[in-house]
């Protein structure tokens, strides 16, 4: 695939799935349009609402793009944001918190990330495998670190409370997708991530210093953990070592779903970025159409969302896989 | 004189349009070893696969024993009584070396219907005994030295009552002391009255071996003598044959100005060791030598892909210890790889990324690579090196094998670097796309670039190198200049023999 442009066929029928998505669990979930003002009420909080909730998921697709454009994967994305979460969870939620906590949850996040991809760069270990290894690790970390506790001191620190509103997370997300996007879209380091990713082998012979992008990608990932870390106790107000389980797969599939190959070099950041709204619409409008569903069916509504996920997955890699194999004929 | 166990009547083969094989005779009698050599492509590993059953004669007659023999398969020629050992070992690894030797024959079970595995090692030790083999029969086959497979191979080919055993090229990747077991092992069938086809580029061994060499040439029999009657110098002018029909360019003028390039006995075992030579500005230095002669594997660590280990090697005057191929690139110093598709690009990305890439660090602006500024670079770099591509963003995979190859060379030549080392330039390119790529290396050198051009292909290397090192067992063994640059010396150079006396080198 030329990933110039054949992608972006893709992101138009994405983008179209996805209104029509949003069609249908308006109409489901029962809400009623009496008014413009109303409608669009209705929406702005919606949407608000789908971002806010989905920021973790935006900020760590955006990382999981670029590791499976290089033909690698992060596993370790859930336990590495609870284990940031759960650090910065200990200190006790004064002011102090920003100049403490905070710093400390951004080294660990770097740390956490740069720990993978040395793994993956100097052991030559397959990254599934290595990121399988420090997801389970890292997550025996957060036990150690909490215990069977739940900790929220993050409501009692001054102005904590943005980082998980729609004006901060907004903030985040735009930095990342409208700024940091299209200036990786066009960078020389992306380029070497696709070569990398396309045939690692040939990407030595052309000169790309392969293991120190690999630390790169990996360690990038690692900052996106802290990112998502802050607004997720933002906005849960509280943490435990058991957090954000099955996080992973859920990037994953989202990423997927946007169009990039988990074989490595292809993927789109705009793809991803849809496949996760494609995912946060359908949670949503799960749990919001049971209200009608739980009359007319036999189960509830909002049981069919693993269900949903899964064929998302299948049905995303083998349009994925037709589209390369059209490519190549 | 032993009737012929084998006889080969004016066989012939073609596949597609090409004539592999035309009328060829052959006779191979019982305890017999027949040598066969010639160049790559005369027809030596068509003529194998069509007595090893692997094809069938398109005319002729194969004789086996007296009587009119067709070899519809492998597995039918294997009864019969015909071995063959292909170059590449079909074995499996992970599995043990019972497994391996007796894999095409029924095991012995226990009453419950598994596998008897005590009757099978003790099956398998009678049978490595029997050749003289000490291997452990439960050993991991991957845990086996490159020798001990063979043996391991020769054990199971022969263990079907062959009467005919047929190698390919099995020294290629042997030691000496191997080889000289492995010549032990076949002497001792050849007394056993099995007859032995040895297919190989290393005269020297067919010399110990062999009791009568058959010459093939652009899929003909066109000699074939006892050894003793015979000398290498002989075997290489029929296998040669033919005088130098294409015609090189050489517009260059300019005389070798200062080096640039220099090893001293640079090393790393055993890819290669003690290699030194010079490189200077505006000549071409031809590398020849046989595949696995450690000529690619020479000019990856000069190119920093990994480090030598003992010997020092020289940039333009200075220490040159690159930690990879970026340091190399930078400096000034390319390397166009062997094989394009797994070494040098990716095939389903464009041309445009293909190309860029080589000049991307000086394409960017604060990270970003303009995409005005790249198109540009990109199509006048496909109009100067002729790369014809509907467009920029067409998959390198759509591109023809010359025009990937053009492609690959515009990578590097854009940002002109001052040593261009060129591993096997032409191969697998057309005929028009050959003559360009040879027309821009004289260009190069004209240009006062110094260029190491390795290729297995004869009258390539000759003429247009000025002058040409020729590599055998990891090392330079011979510099041949001016007359000397002949292909009977590079060949004699190249399977280890030297020059004037016809003796294996030793070092």
């Amino acid at each position: 695939m030329n990933w110039h442009e054949a992608p972006d066929m893709r992101n138009w029928i994405l983008l179209l799935l996805l209104l029509l998505e949003i069609a249908t669990f308006t109409f489901l979930s029962g809400v009623r349009f009496d008014s413009a003002g109303d409608f669009t009420a209705y929406f702005q909080s919606y949407l608000g609402d789908l971002i806010t909730q989905s920021t973790p998921t935006l900020l760590l697709a955006f990382g999981m793009t670029l590791v499976l454009i290089t033909a690698g994967i992060d596993l370790s994305v859930g336990s590495m944001v609870a284990l940031v979460g759960c650090i910065m969870a200990s200190f006790p939620g004064n002011t102090e918190f920003w100049w403490t906590a905070v710093p400390l949850g951004l080294l660990t996040g770097l740390t956490l990330g740069f720990l993978n991809g040395a793994l993956v760069a100097w052991l030559d270990v397959p990254p599934i495998i290595t990121t399988l290894g420090t997801m389970i690790f890292y997550r025996g970390l957060c036990f150690v670190v909490m215990g069977d506790l739940e900790k929220a001191p993050f409501i009692t620190v001054p102005g904590y409370e943005w980082l998980g509103i729609f004006s901060g997370v907004i903030v985040m997300l735009g930095l990342l997708y409208l700024i940091g996007g299209p200036y990786v879209y066009h960078s020389r380091w992306l380029r070497e991530l696709f070569m990398m990713g396309g045939n690692r082998i040939a990407a030595r012979y052309a000169g790309i210093p392969v293991q120190r992008r690999t630390l790169q990608v990996y360690t990038l990932i690692g900052f996106l953990g802290f990112l998502a870390a802050l607004s997720f106790t933002a906005r849960n107000s509280s943490i435990s070592a058991g957090s954000l389980q099955g996080f992973e797969l859920q990037v994953i599939v989202a990423v997927v779903l946007g169009g990039t190959r988990v074989q490595g070099g292809s993927g789109t950041l705009l793809g991803a970025f849809l496949g996760v709204m494609l995912i946060a619409v359908l949670e949503e409008g799960l749990r919001g159409a049971s209200i009608w569903g739980d009359t007319y069916l036999p189960f509830e509504i909002s049981h069919l969302e693993y269900i949903f996920l899964g064929a998302l997955l299948l049905i995303g890699v083998w349009v994925s896989n037709i589209a390369h194999q059209r490519s190549r004929a | 004189m032993a009737r012929a166990l084998l006889q080969l009547d004016g066989v012939e083969k073609a596949f597609g349009g090409v004539q592999a094989l035309k009328q060829t005779d052959l006779e191979v009698d019982e305890g017999e070893v027949v040598g066969l050599i010639g160049e790559n492509g005369a027809g030596k590993s068509t003529l194998v696969k069509l007595i090893s059953g692997v094809h069938q004669p398109d005319r002729g007659t194969i004789y086996w024993l007296g009587k009119r023999l067709r070899v519809m398969s492998p597995h039918h020629a294997t009864q019969a009584g015909i071995a063959t050992i292909h170059q590449e070992l079909a074995f499996f690894g992970t599995l043990s070396v019972a497994e391996n030797l007796l894999m095409a024959e029924s095991w012995p079970r226990t009453f419950w219907g598994g596998t008897d595995w005590r009757a099978l090692f003790h099956e398998a030790r009678n049978r490595l005994s029997h050749f003289d083999l000490k291997i452990d029969p439960e050993k991991r086959f991957d845990s086996l030295s490159s020798a001990e497979k063979q043996e391991v191979a020769i054990a199971r080919a022969l263990s079907q009552d062959a009467r005919l055993l047929i190698l390919d090229e099995p020294t290629a990747s042997l030691s000496e002391q191997e080889v000289s077991r492995l010549f032990d092992h076949l002497k001792r069938l050849r007394n056993a009255r099995v007859a032995i086809i040895y297919v190989s580029h290393r005269l020297d061994e067919l010399k110990q071996l062999s009791d009568r060499v058959v010459v093939l040439r652009d899929g003909e029999c066109v000699a074939s003598y006892r050894t003793q009657e015979t000398d290498v110098n002989r075997m290489v002018r029929d296998m040669v044959g033919r005088p130098l029909e294409q015609v090189y360019p050489r517009g260059r003028t300019t005389a070798p100005g200062r080096p640039v390039l220099e090893l001293e006995a640079a090393t790393r075992r055993p890819l290669f060791h003690d290699v030194s030579f010079t490189l200077r500005t505006g000549e071409i230095v031809g590398l020849a030598g046989l595949v696995g002669a450690g000529r690619s594997e020479l000019a990856r660590a000069i190119f920093g892909l990994y480090p030598i280990t003992s010997g020092q090697m020289l940039l333009f005057g200075k220490g040159w210890a690159p930690r990879g191929a970026d340091e190399a690139v930078r400096a000034g110093l390319v390397y166009i790889p062997e094989e394009r598709k797994r070494q040098g690009l990716v095939m389903d990305h464009s041309v445009r990324d293909a190309i860029s890439i080589g000049i991307s660090d000086r394409l960017t602006r604060w990270g970003i690579i303009p995409p005005k500024r790249e198109l540009e670079r990109v199509q006048a770099a496909m109009g100067r090196y002729g790369i014809r591509a509907r467009s920029p963003d067409d998959p390198i995979g759509t591109l023809s094998g010359g025009n990937q190859q053009k492609t690959l060379i515009a990578r590097w030549l854009d940002r002109a670097p001052q040593v261009i080392i060129l591993d096997e330039p032409t191969r697998g390119v057309d005929i028009g796309a050959k003559a360009e790529i040879h027309r821009l290396i004289d260009e190069l050198a004209q240009q006062g670039k110094a260029i190491l051009l390795i290729s297995s292909d004869l009258p390539e290397i000759l003429g247009m190198s000025d002058r040409l090192l020729v590599m055998y067992d990891g090392t330079v063994v011979s510099e041949l200049t001016g007359e000397r640059m002949t292909q009977e010396n590079v060949l004699l150079a190249a399977s280890g023999m030297s020059l004037n006396t016809s003796s294996p080198i030793h070092q």
